[in-house]
């Protein structure tokens, strides 16, 4: 039971970083390969807030989500207001290579290599999230709250000037729109959701290390809203469904689990190249995958 | 009445080339203004300073009284000086409906805090937005567009809907770069059709075009670029040719 438990745990924060991914790059253009920068970024911050300062997890959680803004949403709006397509994502892979480069290296603070054990479950009023059924309890509230605000928030105007951004920066200019404040609003809001989906990793595994927010699991991330197909709702949510359950699937065939790790990404990527030859949208998706 | 946009001795270079070559004109309010010339003379050259995508060398860009020659695109925008491309710009994968939403100005749902702070403003906003992009949408005949994505639309009709997109936006001033560039005749007829009574509301255009027959009939004043220079033409001397 714990372990069904544990994998809905997992799937979920795979979700909130899919949903939160796809508002970047699904409506507003900005294809990107620093998810994981971002989601580190939120899993070392509450870590080091909980461990080393002693903080709450919710007063960490929201300490780490305003500095992972104003390190990572500021530097990436500066770079999308100067690098365009393919060369922004150049500029994303820099970012998350740097980010892996400072959490290995600035032992200091992060323990590099050797990363940051007994991290502390959650708690809120005197009630520990603290078995596995609580804590799925605690990342389902974050992950219903995900959901709904994407909802509620792809209907709003100010998500329309998102798509137009990704649409035609000249023209929005022209009508006297910022382009540079709804990449500045995107990212931002993308990075609020992996703060979350770090900070619910962190507690969830009471260990991090660098290993776990590589430029591997950035590529990971965006081949999940591929697969599932982005600009909606739908189409992250299913891309992780995919993405987690496949293992448990292969279990059921009798696969043995060393082979099943390797096939899950075999079966993974087979699923992608026929995705991208008959469903160019995705499975949902509102976009076709094209340069 | 007072001129709607003074333009003084506006010069701009690209490497030997000169494209605007000291530029003097001035626009009346409710007027058309018309430009023909050659390819390469600088009439896009010439747009594109005044609406701010290009820095002059020199001169003078005054828009009702006031001196904008070192603004941005969108302060321009917002003072009122619209811009059409000679090939159409449009939110591709936005719906018509949405590119007019998108292009309307509704301040408060522009920014995120305003949907904290500011909620009943916002869908104040967007049931206004809303009753406008769809009377607009009516007058030029696209109601029956309105849910489609505009990349759906025919040439003809993305030029029409990033045109309802300025008057949305509640543009003074058209600047409209080859507006019957790549569509048929009927397509072209409607739009003349549109820009005469957009003109009957007060509107003021400035339009390139080839055709200087067509100028003639639909311009109140009409203007030769040639190399860099504007000179200014009589339906008089049309009537030379
Ligand atoms: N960004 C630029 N860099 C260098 N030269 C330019 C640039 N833009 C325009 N030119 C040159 O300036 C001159 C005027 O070009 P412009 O596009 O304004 O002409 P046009 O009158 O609009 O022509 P057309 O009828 O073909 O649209 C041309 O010689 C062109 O090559
Ligand atoms: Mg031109």
């Amino acid at each position: 039971m714990n372990y069904v438990i544990n994998i809905l745990i997992i799937l979920q924060i795979y979700i909130i970083l899919a949903l939160s991914l796809n508002l970047k790059t699904g409506f507003t253009g900005l294809l990107s390969l620093c998810q994981a920068a971002f989601y580190g970024t939120g899993a070392y911050l509450t870590s080091i807030l909980m461990v080393d300062i002693g903080l709450n997890f919710f007063t960490a959680l929201f300490f780490a989500i305003i500095i992972n803004i104003t390190l990572n949403a500021s530097i990436t709006t500066w770079s999308a207001g100067r690098l365009r397509n393919l060369y922004f994502t150049l500029g994303t892979i820099a970012l998350q290579i740097v980010f892996f480069g400072v959490i290995y290296n600035w032992q200091a603070l992060t323990r590099g290599p050797f990363g940051i054990p007994g991290i502390p479950k959650p708690e809120l009023a005197g009630l520990i999230f603290n078995t596995p059924l609580k804590f799925f309890i605690l990342t389902l509230f974050f992950t219903a709250s995900a959901i709904l605000f994407f909802y509620w928030f792809a209907k709003t105007p100010l998500c329309k000037l998102l798509e137009c951004t990704r649409d035609d920066e000249v023209w929005l200019t022209v009508l006297g729109k910022r382009p540079a404040y709804y990449k500045f609003v995107s990212i931002s809001i993308t990075v609020v959701f992996a703060t979350i989906a770090g900070a619910l990793y962190a507690t969830f595994t009471s260990y991090i290390d660098p290993t776990s927010f590589t430029l591997d699991e950035s590529i990971l991330v965006l081949t999940i809203i591929l697969v599932g197909g982005t600009g909606n709702i739908m189409g992250p949510v299913s891309g992780a469904l995919i993405y987690v359950l496949l293992p448990e699937a292969l279990r059921f065939v009798n696969m043995p689990d060393s082979i099943a790790a390797n096939a899950r990404m075999i079966i993974y990527a087979l699923i992608l190249i026929f995705i991208v030859r008959l469903k160019p949208n995705g499975l949902f998706g509102k976009f076709e995958i094209r340069g | 009445m007072e001129e709607l946009l003074i333009i003084r001795d506006l010069n701009k270079h690209y490497d030997g080339i000169i494209a605007v070559d000291k530029v003097n004109f001035t626009i009346m309010p409710g007027t058309i203004t018309g430009i023909y010339g050659d390819n390469g003379a600088g009439k896009t050259t010439l747009f594109n300073i005044i609406s701010g995508f290009e820095k002059a060398d020199m001169g003078n860009i005054v828009f009702e009284g006031e001196d904008i020659t070192r603004k941005s695109v969108i302060y321009r925008s917002r003072k009122g000086i619209g811009r059409l491309f000679q090939i159409p710009r449009i939110f591709s994968d936005v719906s018509v409906l949405g590119n007019l939403l998108a292009a309307g100005n509704n301040h408060e749902a522009k920014y995120l805090h305003n949907y904290v702070l500011k909620p009943a403003a916002i869908r104040q906003n967007i049931l206004k937005d809303r009753d406008k992009a769809k009377n607009i949408l009516k007058e030029f005949n696209l109601t029956s567009k309105a849910g489609l994505k505009a990349f759906e639309l025919s040439v003809g009709e993305k030029r029409l809907l990033s045109l309802c997109s300025l008057l949305m936006n509640e543009a003074k001033l058209l600047l409209l770069d080859e507006p019957f560039a790549g569509i048929n005749e009927i397509a072209a007829l409607q739009i003349q059709n549109y820009l005469i009574s957009l003109k009957s509301r007060g509107m003021t255009l400035v339009m390139i075009e080839h055709d200087k027959t067509k100028l003639f009939e639909l311009a109140d004043s009409v203007y030769e670029m040639k190399q860099g220079s504007l000179l200014k033409k009589t339906s008089t001397s049309h009537a030379n040719y």
